[in-house]
């Protein structure tokens, strides 16, 4: 318990501080114990020094005479003053340890005690009185009087502060604000020690104290003094810890010192001992080597001769001694070690033969690898080793012809040199060294002191005086005294303290009068966003009513509503609202809203454009934006009613006076324009949309109708779809019918031109036989026969020979149709040919009264087949001949035109003519106009068929134009050059009767439907989709479309076997018919 | 007179004989392929089972380069060369490839040491103590020539130390004869190696008085004007030639080396032919064993052609106050100034 140490616990302060706060009622502690016991850690290292010389001191504490004498001197602040642990603001705590608890003066008293004293005396002039001052009657005088013990601390608390009780205040009531535990508290919990080792009278401590010399130099005066005193424990902690900085260097520095001084010389020595071995070893090299001893003489003399070597030996290569001197008191040289030079040998042997040295580096390395030493403490002295190393290579040049036979090894041991280096040289600079590191410790240790108070002096009393000054300014003394004469940074800082000080004043002015300002400025600004919100709130009214329709009478209201608000928001007189006709922009703005005043005293519409164009400029010329173009006309403030930069209007306020309105008005109207502007644009775009919602809803019924409407077509269209589909279905069925059809038809036909070809030989074999015979009977072959049987015979004859033509032309037209008639063209000369024909038929025309005529240039060449061009000649005027009896048959060949590169030939007669129904039939096979024409005219009815396919086997057409009674013409249209697609058509013919199903059978319902979609007929169809459409077959040329006959005649055709040749013809309008092939 | 190869590079005249022999042997000389003209330093030819001629020399001397160097320019033939280096590679390599040469050729005392016990003929060059029979080049001259010289540089010499050892005990009995013939004495002194003769040196030039007492007169060394140093090497070591350099300091006794690196070193002068023609002569007595070697007679000579050079240590000289004012200009001497 007596130990301080033992109360002095850090960790205890903080805690015990605050619990002793929190306890005011519960002893705090002895105050011989608060005095010892620092509140810093960092007080515990100086405050055994301190105790030291205050000893007599400690006889003076009331109590505890155990405690140490350091401590003591604390006793006079033991007095049970006013506690309240004011530095951390905690309550005032009675400071009456009981005596018979020295339990309680532990360290829990400490911590309670310390700061009370010396914080309750130091209150009482700063924090305290600032605080209490005001309410004298919570203050007492009546401290304790205990204090009386300590001449300064009763001077300090009864003079100048009344002492707090601690049961009279609260932390709250006396401290409004917390007060900071910074350094300037901490100086104050020094206080107690301070003040006590004044009391104690420890002469250190008083010499310690910067308070005595501040009062001899005048700095600080009369309380501050008083202060000074209280505080000087900064001033002592500062110089005690310069001192111990200062006293670890000056160890420090002796330390390295001697340290480094010792390594120097132990260095030295090891040089000293190589650079000797080594010296000796050189010295004694060709000594040892030669093993005399009189060479040795004179480097072991020199050797020895130097001062710090003892003694000096030699020994050879077999560790034999070859010389040694004795000590230099006179005394033999130690023997070495037993076996120790032979030791030596080896390992060097063994060194210069496993490590080759390099050239040149061989003493150093030898001395300093193998060198060996001992300690001799008896002649203080180190015994030194080395081998003695010969290079037996030498130079180069030497060795270039000496090199010895003996090649063991490069380098060879001769010696060992032994030396005994001295120690005593080496001890005396060590003590040398030591000596003169104590003194310049000491002598720093002295400087450091020195230095350290005249420091500790500089530093703290400015610094205490600072810490006087923020007391001050913090107690609210904005005015402080801080007197510090210095030049320095702590001049600098006192001088930023005062300047501080006032700037705080200054501050804390401007912040009163802002305060005030602001104020004001809120109650203004509170009311003008209220009346704005209710302005806003009128300009949101109308958008609120989302069913109706919005129309004027709506938009005035609301209007006035909006201008009703803005005029008591701003506090005009009143105000109005003109806007431009919707109808007519360009016109005279409107009155559409007015409050306060009558539209009369608005006064008279403002012309929009002219209030624009007299709008300010900006400094560059240029008019002002539209929504900055605010003007005061008289007592009238007009702002542009503006939205989207297109100006909707005026906002009129009247004024109160003639005055310039106030810029934040001008602004507060300029935004409530925009709003309003916003707000008629909004209402005027809801009454359109509202319109344009009506239309688009009738436009919308329309359409469903028209959507109705085009359902129902759609519809149809699919129905007409789904027909079309039906018969497409149908023709592609009635095509396969058709190519069913075409197949059947095929194989009659051949069946039917096999049969023909068959009947024909079989009846041509026995008909040649009955014509040999009969014209053998007839020429009287046999015998002579009567002239009935001639006749009759040659009625055989002539009925043969008709058998015979009737036979060949249905071996041709079977020929033709089974592809077995060839066709070989060749140049012709068709006069020539028509010559032979005309000279050939002219035997049929013997009993005619006419005769045929030739209208053919001569120079009408073509390319043909000669034979049967013939034989169509041959037909056509053979008929011509036979059907004419009376008139003209005249055949006429002649040139085309010039786009027509082809030839005709034309037959022409004045015959009984052919109806135009049938103009048709003539060309069929075995059809004639009638069954009696053959009787009468006789023929096959096979000569047009077999012309008209030999004519489309030449490429050519035949063609004929009739009138009933009158005559016909057949004209061949022969191409000048066969078409090389004749001989195609004539085989395509052989395999395909009927061309006009040669199409592929997937064209055909492609077409017809492509036709029928399109409404356009087949031709058509199949050029626009590129399908090539077969010739007409003539068969098929009754068809109406296929008909190219064209006969007016109402009258019936007369057949060529009815009617009469001689009979003339009924008047008939000749009508040219054309039958195209 | 002496005769000289066809190619023996030096501008010497040819005697009748030689060139009579000349005439006999160019024709196999031009008809053995193996000795073709590309004589060089040891690179490029057509690969064969082992070199045709090998030459190993002894590493890090200057004399040895100088004399490669003119072996390579007078050899005739395509060689290989070997140094001898601090790797035991080059070693065993060296001894592998001597297995398989035609010829051995051996510069420097190490490299002929390698190289004995081949099967091939061995032609040495700067080795002081080659083994019986060896053909080689001797770089010493002849001791009559050395004694010439030392008695033209010191007129007054009249007894000369020699030291040598039982290796090189016949040279200094032949030698004494030589000396006899110039008017000279000369001592010798038989030692066992390096450590006696340095232990007799100082007994002849720094004796002890006991060891006056006891030889009972004046030291000997004092009536001794030189040291001569023959091509001794069981003798002649760094420790040898360092004391004797000392003594010649010590007691002006002017030391005459065997060869020119030793006058480098420091000893007064040597006589001795120069590493050039050492080169060429090897080279000659290369070209000629390889041509003829049933006649090996022919190149036994040791000898260099021409005489010797007179190796001066100019420095040492002053010493000992020498003026070589007259010898600089002579021809056949060399004097070594720095």
């Amino acid at each position: 318990m007596n130990d301080p140490r033992a109360d002095a616990g850090p960790s205890a302060v903080p805690q015990e501080g605050v619990q002793a706060a929190t306890e005011p009622p519960a002893p705090t502690g002895h105050p011989n114990k608060s005095d010892s016991s620092p509140t810093e850690p960092e007080q515990r290292t100086p405050a055994p020094d301190l105790s030291t010389g205050p000893a007599p001191a400690a006889s003076a504490a009331p109590s505890t005479p155990a405690a140490p004498a350091g401590l003591a001197s604390g006793a006079d602040s033991a007095e049970p003053t006013a506690v309240d642990a004011a530095s951390d603001g905690h309550p005032a705590v009675p400071a009456v340890p009981p005596e018979d608890d020295p339990a309680a003066a532990g360290s829990v008293g400490v911590e309670k005690t310390t700061p009370s004293a010396g914080t309750g005396t130091r209150q009482t002039s700063s924090g305290r009185t600032a605080a209490v001052g005001a309410e004298p009657a919570q203050t007492t005088s009546s401290a304790p009087s205990a204090s009386s013990k300590d001449p300064g601390a009763a001077v300090s608390t009864s003079s100048r502060q009344p002492v707090v009780r601690p049961d009279s205040l609260s932390v709250r009531d006396t401290l409004p604000l917390a007060q900071p535990q910074g350094l300037a508290s901490r100086l104050r919990d020094r206080s107690t020690l301070d003040i006590a080792d004044e009391t104690g009278e420890s002469p250190l401590a008083a010499f310690l104290s910067p308070a005595s010399l501040l009062e001899q130099s005048g700095e600080v005066s009369g309380w501050g003094s008083l202060l000074m005193r209280q505080r000087s424990s900064f001033f002592r902690q500062v110089f005690l810890w310069l001192l111990a900085i200062s006293l670890l260097m000056s160890v420090g520095s002796g330390a390295i010192y001697y340290s480094r001084q010792l390594t120097f010389v132990q260095e030295d020595r090891e040089q000293r001992a190589e650079l000797l071995l080594g010296y000796l070893a050189t010295q004694s090299e060709l000594g040892a080597f030669a093993g005399d001893r009189v060479l040795l003489e004179g480097p072991v003399r020199r050797m020895a001769d130097l001062q710090d070597v003892i003694y000096v030996a030699v020994y050879d290569g077999s560790g034999r001694e070859l010389i040694k001197t004795g000590t230099r008191s006179g005394q033999p040289q130690p023997d070495p070690s037993p076996g120790l030079i032979n030791e030596l040998l080896r390992r060097a042997r063994q060194e210069t033969e496993v490590v080759q040295p390099r050239r040149g580096d061989l003493f150093l390395q030898s001395v300093s690898r193998l060198r060996h030493q001992v300690q001799n403490d008896k002649l203080n002295c180190l015994d030194l080793y080395a081998p003695i190393v010969i290079s037996e290579r030498g130079t180069a040049g030497v060795t270039a012809f000496l090199y010895p036979s003996d090649r063991s090894g490069h380098d060879r041991v001769v010696g060992v040199a032994r030396v005994g280096l001295s120690l005593a040289s080496a001890n005396d600079r060590l003590n040398e060294v030591a000596r003169w590191g104590a003194g310049l410790g000491l002598l720093l240790l002295v400087l450091g002191a020195t230095a350290a108070y005249f420091i500790a002096g500089r530093i703290s009393v400015p610094i205490l005086e600072l810490a006087r000054g923020a007391d001050e300014i913090r107690n609210g003394n904005l005015h402080p005294r801080i007197h510090v004469n210095r030049s320095d940074e702590l001049g600098m800082l006192a001088e930023s303290f005062t300047r501080m000080a006032e700037r705080l004043r200054e501050t804390m002015s401007a912040l009163s009068r802002l305060n005030r300002d602001l104020e004001s400025e809120v109650k203004r600004r509170t009311r003008q966003i209220r009346l704005a919100y209710a302005f806003t709130s009128v300009l949101n009214s109308p958008i609120d009513r989302s069913d109706e329709v919005i129309d004027a009478a709506d938009l005035t209201v609301m209007l006035d509503q909006a201008l009703a608000a803005l005029v008591e928001a701003t506090g005009t007189k009143g105000g109005g609202v003109f806007l431009v006709d919707d109808n007519n922009p360009d016109g005279e703005l409107l009155v559409r809203a007015a409050s306060g005043v009558s539209t009369h005293t608005l006064g008279p519409a403002p012309s929009l454009r002219t209030f624009l164009d007299q709008r300010p400029k900006n400094p560059d010329g240029s008019p002002v934006a539209l929504t900055e173009a605010v003007q005061v006309v008289g007592r009238r403030l007009l702002v542009p009613l503006v939205f989207r930069n297109h100006p909707l209007g005026l906002l009129v306020l009247m004024l109160s006076s003639e005055e310039m309105p106030e810029p934040a008005l001008v602004e507060f109207m300029r935004q409530a324009a925009a709003q309003l502007a916003i707000a008629v644009s909004n209402a005027r775009a809801y009454t359109r949309v509202t319109q344009l919602a009506s239309e688009l809803r009738q436009r919308n019924e329309a359409l469903a109708a028209q959507r109705d409407q085009v359902r129902a077509q759609r519809d149809q269209l699919a129905e007409q779809r789904n027909q079309l589909e039906e018969q497409r279905n149908q023709l592609a069925a009635q095509s396969i019918q058709l190519r069913i059809q075409r197949n059947q038809l095929r194989e009659v036909n051949r069946l039917k031109s096999e049969f023909l070809a068959n009947v024909s030989h079989e009846l041509r074999t026995p008909l040649n036989a009955i014509m040999g015979y009969s014209e053998l009977i007839h020429d009287q072959i046999y015998g002579p026969i009567s002239v009935d049987a001639q006749d009759a015979i040659a009625g055989v004859l002539a009925s043969s020979a008709n058998l015979l033509r009737l036979i060949n032309q249905i071996l041709d037209l079977s020929r033709i149709e089974a592809g077995r008639m060839e066709v070989y063209f060749e140049r012709l000369d068709l006069h020539a040919l028509c010559t032979a024909v005309i000279r050939e038929a002219e035997a049929m025309g013997r009993d005619r009264p006419y005769r045929v005529q030739l209208n053919c240039p001569h120079d009408l060449f073509v390319q043909t087949d000669s034979v049967k061009l013939q034989q169509i000649l041959t037909n056509l005027i053979a008929n011509a001949i036979k059907f004419t009896s009376q008139g003209a048959v005249v055949v006429e060949a002649y040139d085309g035109d010039a786009r027509d590169d082809s030839v005709y030939i034309s037959v022409k007669d004045t015959g009984i003519g052919i109806r135009a129904e049938h103009l048709e039939l003539i060309f069929e096979e075995f059809r004639q106009v009638d069954g009696s024409s053959t009787r009468r005219y006789g023929g096959t009815g096979l000569g047009l068929a077999i012309a008209r396919r030999l004519a489309e086997m030449l490429g050519a057409t035949l063609t004929v134009e009739s009138t009933f009674g009158v005559g016909s013409t057949f004209t061949i249209r022969l191409p000048r050059t066969p078409p090389l697609r004749n001989a195609h058509r004539s085989r395509g013919r052989e395999g395909d009767s009927n061309p006009a199903l040669s199409m592929s059978d997937p064209d055909i319902p492609r077409l017809l439907l492509a036709a029928g979609a399109a409404d356009m007929s087949l031709a058509d169809a199949a050029m626009r989709h590129h399908t090539p459409l077969p010739l007409p077959n003539p068969r098929t040329a009754n068809s109406p479309q296929g008909s190219s006959i064209l006969h007016n005649d109402p009258t019936p055709v007369p057949t060529h076997a009815t009617d009469e040749p001689s009979a003339p013809s009924p008047p008939v309008n000749p009508t040219t018919s054309t039958k195209g092939i | 007179m002496e005769s000289r190869p066809a190619r023996s590079g030096l501008n010497q005249p040819m005697t009748p004989a030689l060139a009579l022999l000349a005439l006999v042997t160019l024709p196999q000389l031009l008809a053995v392929p193996d000795i073709g003209m590309d004589s060089g330093g040891g690179g490029g030819g057509t690969p064969r089972p082992g070199p045709q001629v090998l030459l190993v020399r002894t590493p890090g001397m200057r004399a040895v380069q100088e004399v490669t160097e003119a072996f390579s320019e007078g050899c005739r033939v395509q060689f290989q060369q070997i140094s001898m280096g601090d790797s035991p590679n080059d070693l065993a390599r060296a001894r592998e490839l001597a297995q398989s040469a035609r010829l051995l050729v051996a510069v420097g005392q190490p490299a002929l040491e390698l190289l004995v016990g081949a099967r091939a003929h061995i032609v040495y060059a700067l080795a002081p103590d080659p083994p019986s029979g060896a053909i080689g080049t001797n770089t010493s001259a002849p001791p009559v020539q050395v004694f010439r010289a030392l008695q033209q540089l010191r007129p007054k010499t009249h007894r000369i130390l020699a030291i040598s050892s039982e290796r090189g005990h016949h040279r200094v009995m032949a030698a004494r004869g030589a000396a006899r013939s110039l008017g000279m004495e000369l001592i010798d002194v038989s030692v066992t190696g390096g450590d006696t003769a340095i232990r007799a040196l100082r007994e002849l030039f720094l004796p002890t008085p006991e060891e006056l007492a006891r030889a009972g007169g004046p030291p000997s060394a004092g009536q001794v004007d030189a040291i001569w140093l023959g091509a001794d090497p069981q003798l002649i070591n760094m420790q040898v030639l360092q004391f004797v350099l000392r003594l010649q300091i010590q007691r002006s006794v002017p030391v005459i080396a065997a060869t020119r690196q030793q006058v480098y070193f420091g000893a007064m002068m040597a006589v001795d032919w120069p590493p050039e023609a050492v080169g060429r002569h090897l080279a000659w007595q290369v070209n000629q064993l390889l041509h003829d070697p049933g006649h090996m007679e022919l190149v036994a000579r040791d000898h260099p052609s021409g005489t010797p050079e007179i190796v001066v240590n100019a420095h040492a000289a002053r010493r000992l106050g020498i003026q070589l004012e007259r010898a600089r200009h002579h021809a056949g001497w060399k004097v070594i100034d720095r």
